[in-house]
């Protein structure tokens, strides 16, 4: 594969081409989705392709081709060099590297029980376990949703300076969605992990389909008793989870290089200046250790063949870097973080999170987090959300709690929060000492139309006085 | 380029009777094949940053059925191997599924709708162009005024064909061409940073007159914006493209087959009852054709058709496929669609075509006459899609909104907070707009509603 990518990168040279990537993405997904007990989707995807990315003048342009004969390849890349020679003398904004030594990479993958070795009877026996689990523990139920993602494959990537680097992604994910009725209304509940990891993740215990259909049951039930949120400001406790999604999608997106240089991020001239409460720091990571409560996408390289970093965004709550592709890191005179992704071989890779996280603090336990917060909301993961550039976001919680005096009093109905990452940020007061870090094929980011790209996030859990809560329509 | 669909087309079709035949020499009992050929171009203008990429999609889905089983599986590209990949792959998957006791057929209905606009202009549409329509745009933008912070213009242009054949004896294809433009502009002063929208969307490669300057002079007068300092119940009025979101929204889980079939829309004992005002109508249009959407056929190879969903505020129909229809007895809508940018990889599931409303009399300054104390709400609610689907309660965002005072729109207003109910809001309609627009949700005017809680 590597020969006949360099051939195809020798040609466009050869017609005037600055620099050349050249990707070769291959994956194979399956998924399987049980809805009420049936099988409503059972599925395999080969998704496979050829991508090139010209660089001429400064100017960059990307063509792609699922036909790998050697004539679509040759179309294809040439393609590519006249839209860049087009684009060149109407670019505005120049799009140049610095070089790089080339590296060879061979990296295969290292796991007990790859799941897309596994046989099908294997995965629905996962469903199975959690739809039984589920069932036992609720009454009344109106909707069970059972689903099970994988993708397994191979990337390659080689360019202009000889680089040569060759992986293998992977990613799984299992969850559970339940609905129960009550009194005329649809109670919901769900749990599930993800990450790029093996089957033999969900064997420990906490992380089995057994775990995750009960305590989709025992959410969805709770909420039987679940009581009005309180409108208006609170104080709050937001869990692991939903703070590595306010850090991710409300905060991480405008440390993105190309959204700094546009100017379109209210970061961009903010490097070095304080953004948040001292306790605060934001990490954005490609590849981290698994353990039971981290549980990451595996990216080891990023699509331009830059390995990835460990890369602090925040550091006791001032800016320090952003996230950057080559030609963005040579425009704000940052460093390479290895954050050049693309979705799949249709997409040019632009600057995109890893594993992004709040660094952990000091308070030792949730007894303790929950002390600190003495009387507030105690909120739990999300079902979506919004945001903007200004850093304006809102988000419905999954679970939400009412404390008072440091104890849970109730479970509340529909929780949304809203405000802007920079208030909160500066309103964060505490942080709890423990890591999660949560991924899966079910959702990812989407930026540019691509979407759903795997991502991790997470953090410890943040106290945080001052969070606006939205009222009930009545 | 000279792109002939007809040659598209056939080349598709004739792929599509070799490989059910393949199918059917494996021993399924029924194949079903879907192919879709797309070329694109796309430009993401970041002030003055430029990307552009350029390619074709192409690939295979195949529905395979053995033993009243169901496999799917899907391959990029459609070269002889990738599509007997999909075909071999789905009939091993269905081996090892779940028999469907409410299985029935595939589609069978020989018939097809009409084809939406092919705009030939589109196929020919050069890479320099888009970049000199973008730049027009940017400059307009910088010299409305020095405050114009970051000018992002999103263009997508594709052409392509979806075919779709199954050993029920059906061969359908069907065309269609897109030109979708977006500019989101900032202005940013004593440290308030506000942005404005604008869109084009359609067929045919638009005119861009003034949309530089109308988008960067909007996000300017935002800067003088003020808190509205009110909460309670006030009257607003929804622009076309945030009025399209909020029914769509209320919608698509409300009158999807499936929804009803298992119990989950908040409409499913609603059939024939009055859900909205008596001078509203809806309709479910996959007949719009200007818009980039429509099809002649749906994604199961159903004609597309228009159908009443709310017909003088009485609820007429649910939208189904051809699998919800025999569950439910009623007939299909061809609302079966492949999501994603790659259709081809996924299963068929009900999705509203876009909607359209019949417009009334009064223009968007004659719905705001007749209110003397209310808001205006432009372009979108952030985080309507994470409303309730099923109890239909909402509570989001508004960020472009005007004050409208003695019947006339004043001052811009900080974001508010909106809250409501999605199945109560057909009977919050005070007016219905005279000027459709159309827009991402369909062919839709602007409305006026009451009842909404309000904060801000």
């Amino acid at each position: 594969m590597f020969d006949i990518l360099q051939n195809m990168i020798k040609k466009a040279e050869s017609s005037g081409a600055d620099f050349v990537d050249a990707r070769y993405d291959s994956l194979t997904i399956n998924e399987i989705v049980k809805e009420n007990g049936n099988i409503t989707r059972f599925k395999t995807s080969k998704r496979s392709g050829i991508g090139f990315n010209v660089y001429y003048h400064g100017a960059t342009a990307y063509a792609f081709s699922a036909d790998l004969t050697p004539d679509a390849l040759e179309k294809s890349i040439i393609s590519a060099l006249k839209l860049a020679k087009d684009i060149a003398p109407l670019n505005q904004i120049k799009s140049e590297i610095d070089p790089q030594d080339p590296i060879k990479v061979n990296l295969i993958y290292n796991l007990k029980e790859p799941s897309w070795l596994a046989e099908p009877k294997e995965k629905l026996d996962l469903l199975a376990r959690m739809e039984s689990s589920a069932k036992e523990n609720a009454q009344d139920i109106a909707s069970l949703v059972a689903r099970y993602g994988e993708f397994g494959g191979e990337k390659y990537f080689t360019n202009s300076e000889g680089t040569e680097i060759y992986w293998n992604p992977y990613l799984i994910d299992i969850d559970c969605q339940i609905s129960l009725k009550h009194n005329g209304k649809l109670l919901m509940g769900g749990d599930g992990r993800g990450g790029s990891v093996g089957l033999e993740y969900f064997k420990q215990p906490g992380l089995t389909p057994e775990d995750f259909g009960k305590n989709a049951a025992v959410w969805a039930n709770e909420k039987k008793q679940a009581k009005k949120t309180p409108a208006g400001e609170n104080r709050a406790l937001i869990d692991n989870f939903l703070g590595g999604v306010l850090a991710h999608e409300s905060f991480g997106h405008l440390t993105e290089g190309d959204l700094v240089i546009s100017k379109g991020s209210p970061l961009h001239d903010k490097i070095g200046k304080n953004l948040a409460s001292d306790v605060v720091s934001i990490i954005d990571e490609g590849v981290m250790q698994v353990t039971e409560s981290i549980c990451p996408y595996f990216l080891p390289y990023d699509d331009q063949g830059t390995k990835t970093t460990k890369t602090v965004l925040l550091e006791n709550g001032i800016l320090k870097n952003f996230l950057n592709s080559r030609s963005t890191a040579k425009f704000v005179s940052g460093n390479l973080t290895g954050n050049s992704r693309a979705i799949d071989f249709t997409f040019a890779p632009i600057p995109r999170m890893k594993n992004t996280y709040f660094a952990p603090g000091n308070l030792k336990s949730e007894a303790e987090a929950l002390e600190q917060l003495g009387t507030g909301i105690y909120v739990i993961n999300t079902k979506g959300g919004q945001v903007d550039l200004s850093g304006d976001f809102m988000f419905n919680a999954a679970r939400g709690y009412y404390v008072k005096n440091g104890e849970i009093q109730y479970p509340l109905s529909e929780v949304s929060l809203m405000g802007n990452v920079f208030d909160f940020l500066q309103n964060v007061e505490a942080l709890t000492d423990e890591l999660e870090i949560y991924s899966g094929y079910f959702g990812g980011c989407g930026k540019g139309g691509q979407a759903p790209l795997p991502v991790g996030l997470g953090g410890p859990k943040l106290v945080v006085n001052k969070v606006r809560f939205g009222g009930e329509s009545k | 380029m000279r792109i002939d669909f007809e040659d598209w087309k056939s080349e598709l079709l004739a792929k599509i009777d070799t490989e059910l035949k393949y199918g059917s020499s494996l021993g399924a009992d029924g194949v079903e094949i879907y192919l879709s050929k797309t070329n694109s171009l796309h430009m993401n203008f970041n002030s003055g940053l430029i990307d552009v990429k350029q390619g074709g999609s192409i690939g295979v889905g195949c529905r395979c059925l053995s033993n009243n089983k169901i496999g799917f599986a899907s391959a990029s590209g459609i070269s002889d191997s990738e599509i007997k990949f999909a075909v071999k792959t789905a009939l091993n998957v269905a081996k090892v599924s779940q028999i469907d006791s409410r299985w029935v057929s595939f589609v069978q209905n020989h018939e097809t709708g009409k084809e939406g606009i092919i705009d030939t202009a589109i196929l020919e549409l050069s890479p320099e162009e888009v970049t000199k329509n973008t730049l027009a745009i940017y400059n307009e933008a910088k010299k409305v005024d020095s405050r114009i912070g970051a000018v992002m213009i999103d263009t997508d242009v594709s052409y392509g064909v979806i075919a779709v054949g199954n050993t029920e004896g059906i061969a359908k294809a069907s065309a269609n061409t897109s030109y979708e433009e977006e500019t989101y502009i900032t202005a940013a002063d004593k440290g308030k940073t506000k942005s404005s929208i604008g869109f084009s969307y359609g067929r045919k490669v638009p005119h861009f007159e003034d949309e530089g300057t109308s988008v960067a002079t909007k996000a300017i007068n935002l800067l003088k914006s003020k808190p509205l300092n009110h909460s309670g119940q006030i009257k607003v009025v929804l622009d076309p493209m945030a009025t399209g979101f909020l029914i769509e929204t209320a919608l698509s889980n409300s009158i999807n087959g499936k929804s009803v079939v298992e119990g989950r829309s908040a409409f499913a004992d609603k059939m024939n009852e009055q859900v909205g005002v008596s001078f509203l109508n809806i309709y479910d249009d996959g007949q719009l054709f200007e818009d980039p959407k429509t099809h002649s056929i749906d994604t199961e190879g159903f004609p597309c058709q228009k159908t009443p969903i709310i017909k003088n505020g009485v609820l007429q129909n649910y939208i189904f496929d051809n699998y919800y229809s025999s569950i439910y007895g009623s007939k299909n809508t061809g609302n079966a669609r492949r999501r994603g940018h790659q259709s081809y990889e996924s299963l068929p599931e009900i999705a509203p075509n876009p909607f359209s409303v019949d417009p009334d009399s009064k223009d968007l300054n004659g719905l705001v006459a007749e209110i003397e104390n209310g808001i205006l709400i432009n372009t979108y609610m952030m985080g309507l899609h994470t409303a309730n689907p099923i109890s239909g309660e909402f509570s989001v965002v508004a960020p472009y909104v005007h004050k409208i005072e003695h019947g006339e729109i004043t001052t811009p207003l900080e974001s508010i907070t909106v809250a409501g109910n999605l199945y109560e809001i057909f009977n919050q309609i005070i007016a219905v707009g005279n000027e459709t627009e159309l827009t991402p949700s369909g062919k839709i005017p602007s409305m006026a509603f009451e009842g909404f809680s309000i904060s801000g």
